[in-house]
């Protein structure tokens, strides 16, 4: 297991690594950083004083270090609109996009599985095939249109939800969380549906098409001749089973999630760092694009890393093969 | 005579696929969606494009209402005046043209890439399949966001970012692919015709790739009207000059909270018959291609 750790976390390292390369060349070497990251606006003295500090000045291998050093530093600039760094500006914001984002993966698990099993379970029953035709309608529905349409019925004619913006939060570690007030809650529920249906239907079908697969299986078949009740059956010995391609696309789908919030966090006015990319970009605010997609890319690894560690818990096949 | 027509692999695939009845009307959804497409400029009741056939004065209508001009807006109008059905007719044609355009770019930039590391392997392959496995490590929709984000608005740059979100994708199912196709004795015949190496790969190895590289590439056209849709609603794909379905909904962004939902509603109706359309006939699709699942 610690051998298995340490080489993933090289491999973190290295794919940190080359994206830094990838963001280096992009923001340094292919355009020109004094254009990217320090603003028009500036005076000349303002300009020198910032390709001083970020070493534009220095040859280009030494300027890779000296912006791998700001970026370790949190110092990638100041951002042109906000006139703080671009760094802490994305970290702010954080944790309402992270707190979006689980309770959508939350949603979309915790109907996801349920729904799923009862689809694999019945096929040909009403109940399962229109779970099963309306988790292809989730798939194609667009989400920033099901957004909007959410607020025209449950907010606009039905008045029921407020229609944008993130409730009353409860500061907890100094992290602000809008679980616990119901303000909080109903602020959060729509987005949160929104953002969490593709996931859904993502479960549904794996889980389904798990269970179909499973069924047939001799130990199933075992488990049931040996007198085990049927409920413990599906949900311990199927359920273990298919949980393993769940967990992987969870996994990965939060990361999709991540990504997607920018649209439901611009269409619900939701006050994470997606909605803040978009501010900047459509008013090229560069250095605040630059952070993102920093952050970003050390959140996904971290999301990565923990779907590899879970799935080496789930599946001791994967444990051996890690040593 | 019969009987050997029957026996074509065409006709077999034509047979399966009709199986699902849902399919066919999906098929059928499909193409009188691309036919109103191609022919919208001709059907559409007036050029909302054209500055002298719109009135302010008709702005912001109810669907079924009657114009200045006498003319009726059946899905009303927008904020400026614009018939609806009019806009929808000419930005489906622009959502599915980026859409199928970048879809089958990354198609064949995807196949030719996995199917060339698959027959030359070595260091060839580990570059493409590492740089596949850095693409494929981040969402498609953050890639082709952070590219527009540089590169700005128009069209030719919304069909480049969607193209290199999407290549690896198949880039890596053709590697796949083509690395069971490589073991089979039909190609082990032909290299022992000493066929040159471009023409094993590009005449006999590629086109046996491509059936599972067909099913991803409907799924993946219907994902691009998505992606673009979303990212021209987010403001930073199609310019306004140039329409799609999701500028439209994006447009009746600041109408809904006044209770003015067809502005959004039917340009997001037109985008979902669309899509669901396409997801059915690549769902038949799946099942027809599918090896594990022939009888």
């Amino acid at each position: 297991m610690t051998i298995f750790l340490i080489r993933r976390l090289m491999q973190c390292l290295a794919v940190l690594i080359m994206m830094s390369i990838l963001v280096f060349a992009g923001v340094f070497a292919i355009g020109n950083p004094v254009d990217v990251l320090i603003n028009p606006e500036a005076t000349l003295a303002e300009k020198e004083r910032t390709i001083q500090k970020l070493g534009l000045d220095r040859p280009l291998w030494e300027q890779y270090f000296i912006f791998l050093r700001n970026a370790l530093s949190g110092e990638l600039g100041n951002s042109f609109v906000h006139n703080r760094p671009a760094i802490k500006l994305i970290v702010e914001r954080l944790p309402a996009t992270l707190e979006l984002s689980t309770c959508a993966m939350l949603i979309a698990v915790l109907l996801g599985i349920p729904l799923g099993i009862w689809a694999g379970l019945r096929p040909a029953s009403v109940f399962g095939r229109s779970i099963m035709s309306g988790s292809i309608f989730c798939f194609s529905l667009p989400t920033f249109w099901v957004g909007l349409m959410m607020i025209l019925i449950f907010a606009v004619k039905l008045n029921w939800l407020p229609t944008t913006g993130r409730g009353e939060t409860v500061g907890i570690l100094g992290i602000g969380v809008s679980l616990l007030t119901l303000n909080g809650l109903k602020h959060l529920i729509m987005p949160a549906i929104n953002l969490g249906l593709y996931p859904l239907a993502l479960v549904i079908r794996l889980t389904c098409s798990g269970v179909q697969e499973t069924l047939p299986l001799e130990f199933v078949k075992f488990a049931k001749a040996k007198g085990i009740k049927p409920q413990r059956v599906i949900f311990v010995h199927v359920l273990k089973n298919i949980l393993i391609p769940i967990v992987t696309v969870v996994g990965l789908q939060f990361a999709v999630i991540l990504a997607f919030a920018v649209v439901t966090e611009s269409i619900f006015a939701w006050p994470g760092m997606g909605k803040l990319i978009i501010d900047s970009i459509i008013l090229l605010d560069r250095p605040v694009i630059v952070a993102y997609l920093l952050v970003t890319v050390f959140v996904f690894m971290i999301i990565n890393l923990v779907v590899d560690i879970l799935y080496s818990i789930l599946d001791p096949r994967v444990r051996l093969g890690g040593l | 005579m019969a009987s050997s027509i029957a026996e074509t692999p065409i006709h077999r695939f034509v047979s399966d696929f009709t199986e699902s009845k849902v399919a066919v009307f999906a098929l059928f959804v499909l193409c009188l969606v691309i036919t109103i497409a191609l022919f919208g400029s001709w059907l559409s009741p007036q050029n909302p494009y054209d500055l002298t056939q719109v009135d302010i004065l008709d702005a912001k209508l109810p669907p079924g209402s009657e114009g200045i001009r006498g003319t009726i807006y059946w899905l009303g109008t927008d904020g400026q005046g614009r018939d609806l059905l009019s806009a929808i007719l000419y930005g489906l044609r622009i959502s599915l043209v980026v859409g199928v355009i970048s879809g089958s770019l990354a198609l064949a930039i995807g196949a030719v890439l996995g199917v060339i590391g698959a027959q030359v392997g070595g260091k060839v392959d580990a570059l493409i399949m590492r740089t596949v496995d850095l693409f494929l490590g981040f969402p498609s929709f953050l890639i082709a966001l952070i590219l527009l984000a540089l590169l700005g608005r128009g069209v030719e740059k919304v069909i480049i970012a969607l193209l290199i979100s999407q290549w690896a994708n198949f880039a890596r199912i053709a590697r796949g692919a083509a690395v069971v196709e490589r073991e089979k004795e039909y190609i082990d015949a032909v290299r022992c015709l000493a066929l040159p190496r471009r023409r094993i790969v590009f005449r006999h190895l590629l086109p046996n790739c491509l059936p599972p590289l067909i099913v991803v590439a409907t799924v993946n056209v219907a994902f691009a009207i998505t992606l673009e849709a979303s990212l021209s609603f987010l403001g930073v794909g199609l310019p306004i000059t140039e329409p799609s379905l999701g500028l439209l909904i994006s447009n009746g962004y600041e109408y809904i909270l006044s209770g003015r939902y067809w502005i959004s509603f039917f340009p997001g109706l037109a985008l979902l018959i669309t899509i669901v359309s396409i997801n059915l006939v690549a769902d038949q699709l799946r099942n027809v291609l599918n090896p594990r699942l022939q009888k």
